[in-house]
C-alpha cells in the first residue's frame, strides 16, 4: 500500500516537477538565510557568514541533484529526455521525418478507406436480414443470357418454381411499377414496389414508424396496406410521422400507410411497397403479376442443388410450354450482391490488391529510410557507446525514436482514413455505382492492422542500427571483417527493397495509365449528336376518367408549343428516350420477306423536330412532318445501321416494316406496320461503350400517354431554365407530374463516366502516391550510397576526375534499381491488368503506348531522385571529405 | 553523481534516514537547517555531514509518507519548510530502532569475537 502511494507520489510530482523544483529552490534560500543569520549572530561580517553558509550547505546545485535522484523515477525521467532528445533529433531532421510520417500515413490510410469500401460495397451491402443466403433465380439461354426477362417471372411460373422445389426457406416477390398519386398539392409519379405480403419478414429489417404488413394484410376483404421508404417519406411529407394512417389514393384506388421504413431499406429502391399476394389468376402483362423470384437458400443448400431442383421443374414446364423455354436454358442460382454489384467487384478487389500493394510500399519506404539514417548515426552511436552509454539504453533511445515516428504516422493515418471515407462517401454516387442500400463507413478492424503493420515496421527497422553496433562488437573481438559483411548485407537489403518499390509502383501506375486511357477514349467517343446543352424533363400523365386518345396528345403538343417559345430555348421535342440511352426493343419484319431470326430494332417515338433537337443530319428522303404527328401516321425514319443491316439488297425508302411490339404495348397498336420515308444518320443508342443498334423513329402517339419527356436544346447552360419549364408545364395542365428535370450530360455522367471516373480517380492517386514512395525510396538509397562513397568521390575529384563521370556513377547505380524494378513491374502487370479487363473499353490491357508513358515517368522520376545526391557528390570538397572518415 | 564532490566524512550508508526521524520524533517539527543546526549540537564533534545531504533524506522519507513538509514562519519572521513525523512514521522509526539494534548487537558481537 506505500510502495503503491509512493509510486503515486512519484507520478504525481513527475508531473509536476516545476513546482517540486520551485519548491526546492526557496527551501534552500531559506535554509541558506537561516545559517547566515546564524553566522552573523556569532559575530561573523556578513559577507563572510554568506560564504560559510553556503561551504557549510555544500553545492547548492549538488544538493538539488541528490534531492532530485531521490525524488524521481530514474527510468521515467530518461523516458521524459529520450522523447525529448528523439523530438529535436526529428525536428532538426525535418525532411526525413516528413516523409517518413506522410509515408506511414498514406499507407495507413489508404489500405483503410478501400477496405471499408470493399467490405461495406461487396462484402456487406445490405441490411436485409441472411444476406449471405439471398439470390437471386435466373433463367438463362445457352448463351448465358437471362431469358424473358428473368429473374421476373409469370405469377404462374413462379409459383411453379416456388412450390414444386424445397432448397428455399423463404421466397419473395417483387416488381417495380409506377403510381400517380394525385392530391390536392398536384400529382406525384411515385416507384411503387408490388411485394408479396411476406416480404418484409422475408427482410428481417423493423420499421421506423408504424408497422410493417404481413399475412394478416393479405386475407381476403383486408384493406389495401403499403408502407413508405424513408426517402419518399422525407420528400413527400417532410418526415410528418402523422402519414402513418393515411390514405393515399394511388392511381385512383386508396392504399392506407401502415409504415415508414428506416435509411438503407431500399430493396427495389420503391417509394411505397404495396402488399400484394401473388395468384396464379395475375395478368402476367403488368407488372404486379409478374415479380422478380428472390428467396433464402435453406441453410446447408448449395446454389447448385437449388439449381439442379428449378432445372426439373423447367423441363416440366417446358413440355408444357416449348415457346418459353429456348434449347439448353438453365437455372443460375447467383447471391444477390453478386447480381447488383457484377463486374464493379472486379475493380474493387483490384483496388484493395493496390491499395496493399500502396501499404507494403509505405512500409518497405519507412524501413528504407530507417536503414539509410541507421548508417548515418552509426558515428553518433558508436561515440555514444564508447563515452559509456549503455546498450540497453541506446536500444530505448532508438525505440523512443521510431515509436514517435510510428505516432506521427498512426495519427496522420487515422486522420487520412476519417477524411478519405467521408469524401469517398460524397463522391461515389451511391445508386450509381454502388447498391442504393450502401453506407460507407470506416472499418476500424482494417484501420487497427494498417496502424499495427505500419508500426511494427517502423519499430523493427529502427532498431537496426542497435542490432547493427552489437553485431559490429562481436566482430571486433573475433577480429573478422564483419563490419563490410554486414555493410554488405544490408546495402543488398536496402536495394531489394527498392527494386520491389520500384516493381510495384510500375504495377499500380499500369493500372492507371490504362483505366486513364480508357476513359479519355470513353470521354471523347463521337456519339453521333452534341449532348451539350440539352434539357430532358421527363412527365407523367396520369390515367384519366374518360381517356380520349386526344386528349393527351393535345396536352403534349400544345405544352411543347409553349415550351418552344421560353427565351433561351432553341427547339425543342417530345420522345420516350435520348442518346445514347436505350428504348423499348422489337422484332421486325418487312412483308413479302422471309424473316430475318431475331432481327430487332430499337423504337424511339417522338415528335417532329427531335432529330433537328439531336442535331443528326438527315441522309435521304424525308422527315416526320408535324402533321405525320399529329394524325399518327404509318410512317417512320430508320438509322443508318438499320438501312445497312435489313435492306443490304434494296432501297429502304417507301418499304414498309413491321413491328410486332406495338400490338403488346399497354395501348395496343392494331396494324404495326410502317413506311420508312427517312434514313438518319446513327447515334449512339446501347450506351457510348457499344455499336448503334437498329433504330426505328415513329410518331410518339404510338407510345401511349406514359413515359414521355420534353427534350429542349437551349442557347446557353440548360439547369436555369428548369423552374419556368416546371411552371409552364402545370400552366398547361395542373395534374400532370413533372419528373425531376435534369440535363442530358448529367444523365450521361451518372450512367456511363461515374464509375470508370471512380476507378480512375483512385488508382490514380494510388499511382501517384507510389511514384511518390519511389522517389522517396531511391532518394534515400542514393544518399546512403553517396555518403558511403564521399572518400572514393573525393579522391577522384581530387585526381581530376570528371565531375559528369561521377554523377554519371551515382546515377547508373540508382538506375540500375529502377530498371530491374521495372522489368519485374512490367511483368507482373502482365497478369495483374487482366483483372482490370472489366474495366476497360477499346483499350488493350498490353497497350504500348501505357506501358511506354509509365516507363518513361519512372525512369524519369528514378533520374531526378538519382540526380540530387549526385549533385551533392561533385560539389564535396575534397579535402573536407577525406578528412570526414 | 558526482564524484569530485564527496562529503567530508561519510555518514554509514542508511543511517541518515534512521537519524532524521529520530530526531524529527524528539524535537517535534523542524526546519532542514533546525535539523543540521541539532544535529550538529548533538554530536561530539561538528556533525560529519554536508548538510545539503539531508535533503535528500528528507524527501525520501517523505515519499514513504514518514514524514509531511509544510511551509510555516519561523520565529525570525522568515519562510521556512517544517518536517513533521507522521504517525506512519513513527510506527517505522520504532521498527527502524530494532533493526538497528540487531545489526550493531551482531556487529559487536563480531568484531569483538573476532578481534
Amino acid at each position: 500500500m506505500s510502495a503503491l502511494r509512493r509510486f503515486l507520489l512519484r507520478l504525481y510530482r513527475l508531473f509536476r516537477r516545476a513546482d517540486a523544483e520551485r519548491d526546492l529552490s526557496s527551501e534552500i534560500q531559506s535554509h541558506l538565510a537561516l545559517m547566515e543569520e546564524e553566522f552573523r549572530r556569532r559575530g561573523m561580517a556578513p559577507a563572510d557568514a554568506a560564504r560559510a553558509a553556503r561551504l557549510t550547505l555544500g553545492g547548492v546545485d549538488q544538493v538539488k541533484e541528490q534531492q532530485r535522484d531521490a525524488r524521481s523515477f530514474l527510468w521515467m525521467e530518461d523516458l521524459r529526455r529520450d522523447v525529448g532528445y528523439g523530438v529535436r533529433t526529428l525536428t532538426r531532421t525535418r525532411g526525413f521525418t516528413i516523409a517518413a510520417i506522410v509515408t506511414l500515413a498514406v499507407g495507413i490510410g489508404a489500405v483503410t478507406i478501400i477496405y471499408s469500401v470493399v467490405r461495406n460495397i461487396v462484402l456487406d451491402p445490405f441490411p436485409y436480414s441472411r444476406s449471405d443466403r439471398l439470390v437471386n433465380v435466373v433463367l438463362r439461354d445457352e448463351s448465358g443470357r437471362p431469358v424473358r426477362n428473368a429473374p421476373y417471372y409469370a405469377a404462374s411460373e413462379f409459383l411453379d418454381y416456388q412450390e414444386q422445389t424445397n432448397a428455399f426457406e423463404d421466397v419473395v416477390g417483387t416488381s417495380r411499377d409506377a403510381a400517380y398519386w394525385v392530391s390536392d398539392a398536384g400529382t406525384e409519379r411515385l416507384d411503387i414496389a408490388w411485394m408479396t405480403p411476406n416480404g418484409f419478414d422475408f427482410l428481417g429489417v423493423p420499421p421506423l414508424a408504424g408497422r410493417v404488413f404481413g399475412a394478416a394484410d393479405a386475407a381476403a376483404g383486408a384493406p389495401p396496406v403499403a408502407v413508405m421508404g424513408y426517402r419518399a417519406w422525407i420528400r413527400l411529407f417532410g418526415a410528418d410521422p402523422s402519414v402513418v394512417g393515411r390514405t393515399l389514393m394511388l392511381d385512383g384506388k386508396p392504399w392506407t400507410v401502415v409504415g415508414v421504413m428506416p435509411p438503407r431499406f431500399e430493396w427495389n429502391i420503391a417509394d411505397l411497397w404495396l402488399c400484394a399476394p401473388l395468384t396464379r389468376g395475375d395478368d402476367p402483362r403488368s407488372p404486379r403479376g409478374f415479380r422478380a423470384f428472390q428467396a433464402h437458400l435453406r441453410p446447408g443448400v448449395t446454389p447448385e442443388e437449388a439449381e439442379s431442383q428449378l432445372n426439373v421443374v423447367a423441363a416440366r414446364r417446358a413440355a408444357a410450354f416449348p415457346n418459353d423455354y429456348p434449347p439448353r436454358s438453365h437455372f443460375d442460382v447467383l447471391a444477390v450482391v453478386d447480381w447488383v454489384v457484377g463486374p464493379f467487384r472486379a475493380v474493387l478487389y483490384t483496388l484493395f490488391g493496390a491499395v496493399s500493394l500502396l501499404l507494403v510500399i509505405a512500409c518497405c519506404n519507412v524501413a528504407n529510410m530507417l536503414l539509410a539514417r541507421a548508417t548515418i548515426r552509426e558515428r553518433e552511436i558508436s561515440i555514444r557507446l564508447a563515452i559509456g552509454a549503455s546498450r540497453g539504453r541506446i536500444v530505448r533511445q532508438l525505440l523512443v525514436e521510431s515509436a514517435l515516428l510510428a505516432t506521427g504516422g498512426l495519427v496522420a493515418g487515422c486522420a487520412l482514413a476519417f477524411w478519405g471515407t467521408g469524401a469517398l462517401r460524397r463522391f461515389m454516387g451511391i445508386g450509381a455505382i454502388a447498391p442504393w442500400e450502401t453506407e460507407v463507413r470506416l472499418d476500424q478492424p482494417v484501420l487497427i492492422f494498417a496502424a499495427i503493420a505500419a508500426a511494427v515496421a517502423t519499430m523493427t527497422f529502427g532498431l537496426y542500427p542497435a542490432l547493427q553496433s552489437v553485431r559490429r562488437d562481436i566482430a571486433a573481438r573475433v577480429g573478422t571483417s564483419a563490419r563490410s559483411t554486414g555493410l554488405r548485407q544490408q546495402k543488398r537489403m536496402r536495394s531489394s527493397l527498392v527494386v520491389a518499390q520500384v516493381a510495384l509502383s510500375v504495377v499500380l501506375l499500369l493500372g492507371a495509365g490504362l483505366l486513364m486511357r480508357s476513359f479519355v477514349k470513353l470521354v471523347g467517343v463521337d456519339l453521333g449528336f452534341d449532348p451539350s446543352n440539352l434539357l430532358v424533363v421527363p412527365v407523367g400523365y396520369p390515367p384519366r376518367q374518360n381517356p380520349s386518345a386526344d386528349a393527351y396528345a393535345r396536352f403534349y403538343r400544345e405544352t411543347l408549343e409553349q415550351l418552344r417559345t421560353i427565351p433561351g430555348v432553341r427547339t425543342g421535342a417530345i420522345t420516350n428516350a435520348t442518346p445514347p440511352f436505350g428504348s423499348v426493343s422489337s422484332p421486325i419484319e418487312r412483308p413479302g420477306v422471309a424473316a430475318q431470326p431475331q432481327a430487332s430494332a430499337m423504337l424511339v417515338f417522338c415528335s417532329e423536330g427531335w432529330i433537328d433537337t439531336l442535331g443528326v443530319p438527315l441522309i435521304r428522303g424525308r422527315q416526320l412532318s408535324a402533321l405525320d404527328v399529329e394524325q399518327s401516321h404509318h410512317v417512320a425514319l430508320v438509322n443508318q445501321t438499320l438501312a445497312k443491316r435489313y435492306f443490304s439488297d434494296s432501297e429502304p425508302l417507301g418499304r414498309t416494316i413491321r413491328l410486332p411490339r406495338l400490338t403488346t404495348l399497354p395501348i395496343p397498336v392494331p396494324d404495326p406496320t410502317f413506311e420508312i420515308v427517312g434514313i438518319v444518320r446513327d447515334v449512339a443508342n446501347a450506351g457510348p461503350r457499344d455499336p448503334t443498334l437498329p433504330q426505328v423513329y415513329l410518331p410518339f402517339g404510338f407510345r401511349g400517354p406514359s413515359g414521355l419527356m420534353f427534350v429542349l436544346r437551349t442557347s446557353t447552360e440548360p439547369r436555369p431554365l428548369a423552374a419556368v419549364v416546371r411552371e409552364r408545364i402545370h400552366a398547361a395542365d395542373r395534374r400532370v407530374a413533372i419528373l425531376e428535370p435534369s440535363t442530358l450530360e448529367e444523365g450521361m455522367k451518372r450512367a456511363f463516366y461515374t464509375r470508370p471516373r471512380f476507378s480512375l480517380l483512385i488508382l490514380g492517386i494510388f499511382a501517384s502516391a507510389g511514384i511518390l514512395l519511389v522517389a522517396f525510396g531511391v532518394y534515400g538509397v542514393l544518399a546512403y550510397t553517396v555518403s558511403e562513397q564521399t572518400r572514393e568521390i573525393a579522391i577522384r575529384v581530387a585526381l581530376g576526375g570528371e565531375r559528369g563521370h561521377v554523377i554519371g556513377m551515382v546515377v547508373r547505380v540508382g538506375l540500375q534499381l529502377v530498371g530491374i524494378g521495372l522489368l519485374i513491374g512490367v511483368g507482373a502487370s502482365l497478369f495483374t491488368n487482366r483483372l482490370l479487363a472489366s474495366e476497360l473499353w477499346n483499350t488493350s490491357p498490353t497497350d504500348p503506348a501505357v506501358f511506354a508513358g509509365t516507363a518513361s515517368i519512372i525512369v524519369a522520376i528514378g533520374a531526378l531522385a538519382c540526380w540530387i545526391p549526385a549533385r551533392r557528390a561533385v560539389r564535396i570538397e575534397p579535402a573536407v571529405a577525406l578528412r570526414h572518415e | 553523481m558526482a564524484s569530485s564532490e564527496r562529503p567530508r566524512v561519510e555518514v554509514l550508508q542508511g543511517t541518515l534516514d534512521l537519524i532524521v526521524l529520530r530526531a524529527l520524533s524528539t524535537m517535534g517539527p523542524q526546519h532542514a537547517y533546525g535539523l543540521a543546526a541539532r544535529l550538529e549540537q548533538i554530536a561530539d564533534h561538528p556533525f560529519p555531514l554536508n548538510q545539503g545531504t539531508l535533503y535528500a533524506a528528507l524527501v525520501r522519507l517523505d515519499q514513504r509518507g514518514w514524514i509531511k513538509g509544510r511551509w510555516q514562519r519561523t520565529e525570525s519572521a522568515r519562510d521556512a519548510k517544517y518536517y513533521a513525523i507522521t504517525a506512519a512514521g513513527t510506527r517505522a522509526l520504532g521498527k527502524q530502532t530494532e533493526r538497528w539494534r540487531r545489526l550493531v548487537g551482531f556487529l559487536d558481537k563480531l568484531l569483538i569475537d573476532e578481534a
